[in-house]
């Protein structure tokens, strides 16, 4: 029982780490497409100004 | 009807190629979600099954439902490998960056699922065997994946992002699936104290594994693989994304350059 149990808490320890991982690059380019997205605002603003 | 077909029928092998590769991403891509969502619902039944219906193996007992998460988890890392191969020669073909893209997500996937196919084989082999690890054919040409793996990824972590690189990569990988046949047949080929495959006995019909058994590796099987699809598919998009801001963050900093 104690190998059974260990074994599927590792493995699903090891699956949800990756999924972690997945979720925070996921968030980091959410970040960095926002960032991108307010400086083309940024830019179309000044084009407009000139 | 026929100079239609004539406009759609691809020119050359390249082209051909090229659309299937394209269309089959942008299916995949529009039905990732639903393909997590399946393999979620895929996940919980497997475990259900293993957890409350399918019955306990007589002589090793416990231990044995390890088998649900070990042989799923092998088959993941075959399929990634062999992803990791279609994706390494294609790029090596045609030189187009999905495929690189492809390989390399399959690769970090194909690691993940190695490691966990030889950790829970460990956990597996402690009161089975009375040992965790022995230097069997099976076992050590599992590890010899692992190492060929953490190496490419390290190569492809510490070198820089060019041409160059993703040649050398696909190498690797080309190389890497060559040890796919060896751990499969390597129970057959020498005398191992790793157990000969059990699911589908040839020349046995009442042989193999018992029904509830093997309807439950069968149910397992394909929740691995919608898991694996949509790891692969998530991954493979967010790359994408990552190379196309950083292509436009190159477009607004060369603009900035030339308006001051």
């Amino acid at each position: 029982m104690r190998y059974y149990l260990t074994a599927y808490i590792i493995f699903w320890s090891g699956l949800f780490l990756y999924l972690a991982w997945l979720t925070g690059r996921q968030a980091w380019l959410n970040r960095r497409a926002a960032g991108l997205v307010e400086r083309l605002i940024a830019q179309g603003e000044r084009g407009g100004e000139s | 009807m026929i100079s239609s077909i004539k406009k759609w029928w691809p020119r050359s092998w390249r082209q051909f190629w090229t659309t299937l590769d394209g269309r089959t991403y942008h299916v995949l891509l529009h039905m990732r979600s639903w393909i997590g969502w399946l393999a979620v619902g895929m996940m919980v039944a497997t475990f259900a099954l293993v957890f409350w219906w399918v019955p306990l193996e007589s002589i090793q007992g416990y231990p044995q439902k390890i088998f649900y998460i070990h042989v799923p988890s092998a088959w993941l890392m075959y399929s990634a490998v062999g992803v990791v191969f279609v994706a390494s020669v294609m790029y090596l073909w045609q030189r187009t960056q999905l495929w690189d893209i492809f390989a390399r997500c399959a690769a970090e996937i194909g690691f993940l699922f190695c490691s966990l196919t030889l950790v829970t084989g460990m956990l597996w082999g402690s009161p089975i065997w009375g040992k965790p690890w022995v230097w069997d054919a099976r076992l050590t040409s599992t590890f010899v994946l692992w190492l060929i793996y953490l190496g490419y990824l390290l190569f492809r972590m510490l070198a820089r992002r060019d041409i160059e690189v993703g040649r050398i990569a696909a190498v690797i990988g080309i190389v890497g699936a060559i040890d796919v046949p060896i751990i499969h047949l390597s129970v057959q080929w020498w005398r191992t104290l790793h157990p000969l495959p059990v699911v589908m006995i040839a020349n046995d019909p009442g042989g193999g594994l018992p029904t509830s058994m093997l309807v439950t590796l069968l149910v397992a099987l394909v929740s691995f693989s919608l898991v694996f699809v949509y790891l692969l598919t998530q991954r493979v998009w967010q790359e994408r994304t990552i190379e196309n801001l950083g292509l436009l963050e190159a477009i607004l900093d060369r603009k900035a350059e030339h308006a001051t």
